[in-house]
């Protein structure tokens, strides 16, 4: 699984108990594989150096894992006079989002980039009340978590904590009608492609505004 | 100095699971406060041989597996803290800091640059950084010792600091978990705050 989406996949279950229970049960599984996964041959292997080492608090090497500070997280973000919570793991990119602000586009979309590395462009978007985004096709796979609130787009409607996962064969163009305002983040790994009218205007820019985030 | 602690790699097979949870449990808790390698040793010949069949199943390398296991367990040594029995087992909180190091090591060998670590998925081992509420305190005081005045804390003080400093909750949202007023909720972390800087002042 990728580094994405596992991203996307924790943040759902952030919103989701029926996913967490499973997760749960999974990693609980997991641990009993682990626990009795003890066998006879390590026996023979020697701990003893290792042990030594760690007791005596040698520095190792780099160590792989590094915990995220809490100063770099941001628990909601704030737009339009709105307080969205977010969930846990996309927080340190709340963050980013809010130390680099939002642009504005078509009148009622508001759009945040943020870096998750690799060939990725990841935002957090805002509609709001009455938005349509111009209909568009993907060239790539997209992700997107519902953070708050509820959109639709020809195809289905989604609400929060919904993850949705489109492909190059979907055509679609969100909108959201008569709900209130929607945040949700999204993950594109290439650009999207507007298929209508005058919006075919902005698909060079889109592949500039792509390459241009993901370097 | 410690080469004299006997490492037990044999037949801890008769120990069950579940008993030796709370077994182990008691042996990370005096490594905690104690910092204490006999308990250590415990937990280690338990787990070492463990993480490192799992590590080989996963990363089917013995090196690798060897560092897995190393990173591990130096964070379990060094974390030992940070384990909270009420919150799980002592085995599935050692293979969930393996996964998330599992995580890390195949973003780094695979060189991916993706900027998603582990802890952003699985929060295991996040550490309160220093707090300002705390911050006129000692420098010299370490969390380890702040952590063993915290556990000498009225436990219902402890749940609130716990789910405010910790887990980073509003005062609002522990008093809806807790099912207790706001106010109440506030006197407990003043109160406790004010108990844990006088224990420090007596320490000074």
């Amino acid at each position: 699984m990728s580094p994405a989406l596992s991203l996307m996949i924790a943040s759902h279950m952030d919103m989701c108990k029926k996913c967490m229970e499973s997760f749960d049960l999974l990693q609980e599984r997991a641990v009993n594989s682990f626990e009795s996964s003890h066998n006879s041959f390590a026996d023979n292997v020697d701990f003893s150096q290792m042990f030594k080492d760690i007791t005596e608090d040698k520095p190792f090497c780099d160590g792989y894992y590094c915990p995220v500070p809490q100063s770099v997280v941001t628990t909601t973000l704030q737009l339009e006079g709105k307080v969205f919570n977010i969930p846990q793991p996309l927080q340190r990119f709340a963050e980013k989002a809010r130390n680099q602000g939002w642009s504005k586009h078509l009148g009622k979309i508001w759009q945040a980039g943020v870096t998750i590395g690799g060939k990725n462009l990841a935002q957090f978007i805002y509609m709001e009340q009455g938005c349509v985004v111009p209909e568009h096709s993907h060239t790539g796979n997209e992700i997107t978590l519902v953070i708050d609130g509820q959109f639709s787009d020809g195809m289905s409607s989604y609400d929060s904590g919904d993850l949705i996962f489109l492909n190059d064969s979907h055509t679609h163009s969100p909108y959201t009608a008569n709900h209130n305002g929607c945040l949700v983040f999204s993950i594109v790994d290439s650009p999207l492609h507007f298929t209508d009218g005058w919006a075919k205007l902005i698909n060079p820019l889109s592949n500039l505004y792509f390459k241009a985030n993901t370097d | 100095m410690l080469i004299g602690i006997p490492l037990e790699n044999q037949k801890r097979e008769d120990c069950k699971p579940k008993e030796c949870a709370v077994e182990m449990a008691q042996y990370l808790d005096t490594v905690a406060n104690k910092r204490c390698k006999i308990a250590f040793s415990k937990v280690f010949s338990y787990f070492a041989p463990r993480l490192r069949s799992y590590a080989l199943k996963q990363m089917g390398n013995e090196a690798l597996a060897m560092e897995l296991v190393q990173d591990t367990m130096s964070n379990v040594w060094q974390k030992a803290h940070l384990f909270n029995s009420e919150k799980g087992s002592p085995s599935t909180w050692i293979f969930t800091i393996a996964r998330n190091i599992r995580f890390d090591m195949l973003r780094k060998l695979q060189n991916r640059k993706e900027d998603v670590c582990s802890d952003d998925i699985w929060p295991i081992l996040c550490e309160q950084t220093a707090d300002t509420k705390i911050a006129p305190l000692d420098q010299q005081i370490t969390l380890e010792e702040v952590g063993q005045f915290f556990e000498g804390l009225p436990k219902k003080q402890k749940a609130v600091v716990e789910a405010i400093y910790i887990d980073g909750k509003s005062q609002q949202e522990v008093a809806d978990d807790l099912d207790i007023p706001l106010g109440t909720v506030k006197s407990r972390t003043r109160l406790a705050l004010q108990r844990l800087k006088d224990m420090l002042k007596e320490y000074d």
